[in-house]
């Protein structure tokens, strides 16, 4: 069952039209994320299943509810959700305890039950024993955890996470990810969650929603979005990707790229003669042998060592392309011919 | 960096020592004035100055103007903010505007225009209440009560309370609120659970500052509360140093060193608390609250500001001009009462010349020697190193905490020559006067716009081969420029239009306008002080529409 629904979703401030049409569902249980870059309208959405925005037109459903359309507005504090604010919102006024136990006493839940709830929902966060500190006597993680307690102890139908990780250091964010994760799985509840990161997006959902410029580009599980992106902007936006041009030598898929580079990919719509081909750095295999198709020889330019990866820019005849080598394959010196096997590619109209 | 001889430290030293000189040392030296009779420490002063039984009611007066105006003040503050700043209020920036405007009057401006609208006898408010009631023979408001004083105060000293309380509720974080919004909360319980607790620091301070504002206010206390035989701290203690005996300005003394241990006390506190309990919770990128809708509360709202707004800015700027206008007061104003006599007349007064050119001069001289000396202070505490780099800063917040009438009574003991300077008697008093007074709100623009300029910028001056001097006027100062002219201004304006240290301070050599204007109030011609008052609110606009600019938008009132 769709456990929330977005029918056409319109929304303009004023003259400027942020989302000029979103559909989407959510099944319950999903975790659902909004991916795209600053200004994409992804927190617009969000604010608009929390109740925080109107919606110009359109209908949000959720369950058999129809909270947001022209004429109905059920107010956030009507929708039982949970949600985790990218400033986290801790409360500075109140201790930790107070912060996690506020959803309660707004529901009037009597005083035992709050308190094991609210200890319940600090165990689940692994923050046991901090309840009477003061938000100013946390860490920035440490407050993240008790906006997430406060977000989930009511136990809401849905959790909304606006790029809750992005004011955290590199390695925290990291590990927050799986914590995430795990504990969206032992509830067992919906989420959606908001970032421009694409590794947090990859890591934690079930699907993703590509959003730019309001507009929705993709809408699949991160695998799809990676192997098989609907877009150019898809491609560019998750991962990193070399773009060539292409003629079409045949319409089952055929390309060639410069002289030499022959590869099979599944054709865009259209019939075009001229397309663009991407590939992947990693999808690309680097080595001193080989010939056929899906192979270009080229000459080493630039060599980056990174420990885990060497990134290569190498030259070939269909120009510039980026290669992600393993280290273990051994390593190719600036200058040297090498030959190029590629994996998997695909094409987008030029 | 070690402070050397060269041109930065002389130049830093000189405006270190002329605030020393003309703020510090005169207030020092009035507190110790009070606490020594004739070579030795004595507290006689105090004793005698409190048994007075008026001197005594002076103060209970004081306490209850300022406790009473606090508290309306604030409770009226808080609402109004939060209207304004959280909800769907229609035209709220206009409402924003007007409602601060008295910020922009001079309060003895508004006294004198409260005084033509709800005089008993002839305020345009009473007659249009006997118009429309006739059964009403007398009355029914009377400006010149306690209420009336309260009232009038409370206009005009609010502001303060209003704007930092929305500066509180701007500079909050909004999703602190819509956390509690989406933890169940209706509008009304975030009010009460998050938003106002966490202004609680904010409103404090705001009703602290009015506090202190109203008890060391001269003008409105004088114009109002002089009527009704009220009197506060400061007219008492303007009137021992009128009557100038030494064993007056002995009273004087004790009394001012109180009103200035009571605005130390309470500025302290104030700074204290809100270090500890200000909440820095700006963060976050949805700096656009969400609005609470009022529903069918909107429009009934809106006629509430229109009401508030005419109140508190149309009237008395309306009841100035109406009675610049008419022929005789209390006869209306009706056609047949108008005449530009009174205008021709004050226009035509040399005396009405002087008294401007004294002002504008002084106010010159004390808003450029400001800037100079607040640049050189905010200079010292921002861009070096040096030990005790903040303290200047500091005293000049505490020249300014200071209430202005204690500053100029330090002043003329100071400076009528016992100490090898004479200024008392000569223009120069007031140009020192002004400059001390208002020299933090140079410093203060001058720090911030210095905070701005990264260190860099200096560096890469200084690397290039460029001495102090000349990266201060290369690089330094077309940064802060724009800034620096606001900070101008903010010392000009309020020097401009000055009452307070000026109707101790004035000689008939240099009559500044705002003493003029309470002279020709209270003694003279109620109507040629309209004319003036209006002319000072023209020159007041202008001269606010021009820092606007001048400072391209970086700082108004």
């Amino acid at each position: 069952m769709a456990h929330i629904r977005f029918d056409n979703v319109v929304k303009r401030f004023g003259d400027v039209t942020v989302i000029p049409g979103f559909s989407a569902t959510v099944s319950d249980g999903e975790f659902l994320t909004l991916l795209g870059p600053s200004g994409c309208g992804k927190t617009t959405m969000l604010r608009i299943l929390a109740g925080f925005e109107k919606v110009t037109s359109g209908e949000v459903w959720l369950g058999d509810t129809l909270v947001s359309s022209p004429t109905v507005h059920v107010p956030p504090e009507k929708r039982n959700i949970g949600m985790v604010f990218q400033s986290y919102a801790v409360w500075p006024h109140m201790n930790v305890f107070d912060n996690v136990a506020y959803p309660l006493r707004i529901r009037r839940v009597p005083r035992e039950e709050m308190r094991e709830r609210v200890m319940r929902a600090l165990e689940i966060v692994h923050l046991q024993g901090l309840e009477k500190r003061m938000p100013s006597q946390l860490s920035g993680g440490q407050q993240q955890r008790v906006a997430l307690a406060r977000a989930v102890v009511a136990e809401p139908r849905m959790l909304l996470l606006d790029e809750p990780l992005s004011n955290l250091d590199a390695k925290l964010r990291e590990a927050m990810r799986f914590e995430l994760k795990e504990i969206q799985r032992r509830l067992g509840i919906t989420v959606v969650y908001v970032t421009h990161d694409q590794a947090e997006a990859m890591a934690m959902s079930d699907r993703i929603i590509v959003m730019n410029k309001g507009v929705i580009e993709q809408v699949a599980p991160p695998a799809e979005i990676y192997d098989r992106p609907k877009s150019r902007f898809v491609a560019d936006f998750v991962g990193l990707v070399n773009f060539l041009e292409a003629t079409v030598e045949n319409s089952d898929g055929t390309i060639r790229i410069g002289d030499d580079l022959v590869l099979k990919v599944d054709l865009p719509a259209g019939g075009s003669q001229r397309v663009l081909a991407a590939i992947r750095p990693e999808h690309i295999r680097i080595g001193r042998e080989g010939s056929g198709v899906g192979t270009v020889k080229g000459t080493v330019l630039r060599r980056y060592y990174l420990g885990d990866q060497i990134d290569y820019f190498v030259q070939t005849s269909g120009g510039e392309v980026r290669v992600t080598g393993n280290p273990l394959d051994g390593m190719f010196a600036e200058g040297e011919p090498v030959v190029l096997h590629i994996q998997h590619a695909f094409a987008f109209p030029l | 960096m070690r402070l050397r001889f060269d041109t930065k430290s002389v130049a830093i030293a000189l405006a270190v020592a002329v605030l020393l000189l003309f703020g510090i040392f005169p207030i020092v030296l009035l507190v110790i004035n009070a606490f020594v009779v004739d070579g030795q420490f004595s507290v006689n002063n105090f004793r005698e100055v409190y048994a007075s039984k008026s001197n005594l009611m002076a103060v209970w007066n004081t306490v209850k103007a300022a406790g009473l105006t606090m508290i309306i003040g604030t409770v009226m503050s808080f609402p109004l903010a939060w209207l304004v700043g959280r909800t769907d209020l229609p035209f709220k920036n206009v409402f924003r505007t007007l409602i601060v405007t008295p910020y922009m009057i001079p309060p003895f401006v508004g006294a004198i225009a409260w005084g033509y609208l709800a005089n008993p006898r002839i305020g345009y408010l009473n007659q249009w209440i006997r118009a429309l009631f006739p059964a009403i023979e007398q009355g029914p408001i009377n400006i010149y009560s306690m209420g009336g004083m309260v009232w009038v105060l409370v206009l005009f000293y609010f502001p303060f309370s209003f704007l930092s309380i929305s500066r509180a509720l701007e500079k909050m974080d909004p999703s602190l609120e819509e956390a509690a919004r989406i933890s169940g909360a209706s509008p009304l319980r975030v009010l009460r659970d998050i938003t106002l607790p966490l202004t609680a620091p904010a409103i404090a301070a705001g009703a602290l500052l009015v506090f202190v504002a109203v008890a060391s206010a001269f003008g409105v206390p004088s114009i109002i509360g002089g009527q009704a035989r009220l009197q506060v701290v400061t007219t008492r203690i303007i009137s021992y140093v009128y009557v100038g005996t030494p064993e007056a300005m002995h009273e004087a003394t004790a009394l001012a060193v109180v009103l200035l241990a009571l605005s130390v006390v309470v500025l302290w506190f104030s700074n204290w608390y809100l270090a500890k309990r200000e909440y820095f919770t700006l963060a976050g990128k949805s700096t656009r609250p969400t609005l609470v809708e009022l529903g069918r509360w909107k429009w009934p709202m809106v006629v509430l500001f229109t009401l508030i707004c005419i109140v508190f800015a149309v009237l008395p700027v309306m009841a100035l001009v109406m009675t610049s206008l008419v022929k005789t007061m209390g006869r209306g104003f009706a056609f047949n009462n108008l005449s530009l006599d009174v205008w021709k007349s004050v226009l035509q007064d040399a005396v009405t010349w002087r008294t401007l050119r004294t002002s504008l001069y002084a106010s010159v001289l004390a808003a450029t020697g400001g800037t100079l000396v607040g640049l050189l202070i905010a200079y010292l505490k921002v861009k070096t190193q040096i030990r005790f780099r903040t303290i200047p800063d500091f005293l000049a917040t505490f020249t300014n905490a200071t209430p202005g009438i204690v500053l100029a009574l330090g002043l003329i003991i100071a400076f009528s020559g016992k100490y090898g300077l004479n200024l008392y008697g000569t223009f120069w008093i007031l140009v020192v006067a002004y400059f001390v007074r208002h020299l933090s709100y140079a410093v203060r623009q001058a720090a911030a716009a210095l905070e701005q300029v990264h260190p860099s910028l200096e560096e890469a001056a200084l690397s290039s081969g460029a001495g102090w001097a000349r990266v201060f006027k290369d690089v330094t100062i077309p940064l802060i420029g724009p800034s620096l002219v606001g900070g101008w201004f903010l010392v000009f304006m309020p020097s401009f239009y000055e009452l307070t240290m000026s109707v101790m301070l004035y000689s008939s050599r240099a009559t500044p306008v705002g003493y003029h204007l309470y002279h020709l109030n209270s003694y003279a011609s109620p109507q040629s002080a309209a004319v003036l008052s209006v002319l000072i609110l023209i020159l007041v606009l202008i001269g606010n529409l021009l820092m606007r600019w001048a400072s391209r938008g970086k700082v108004s009132l």
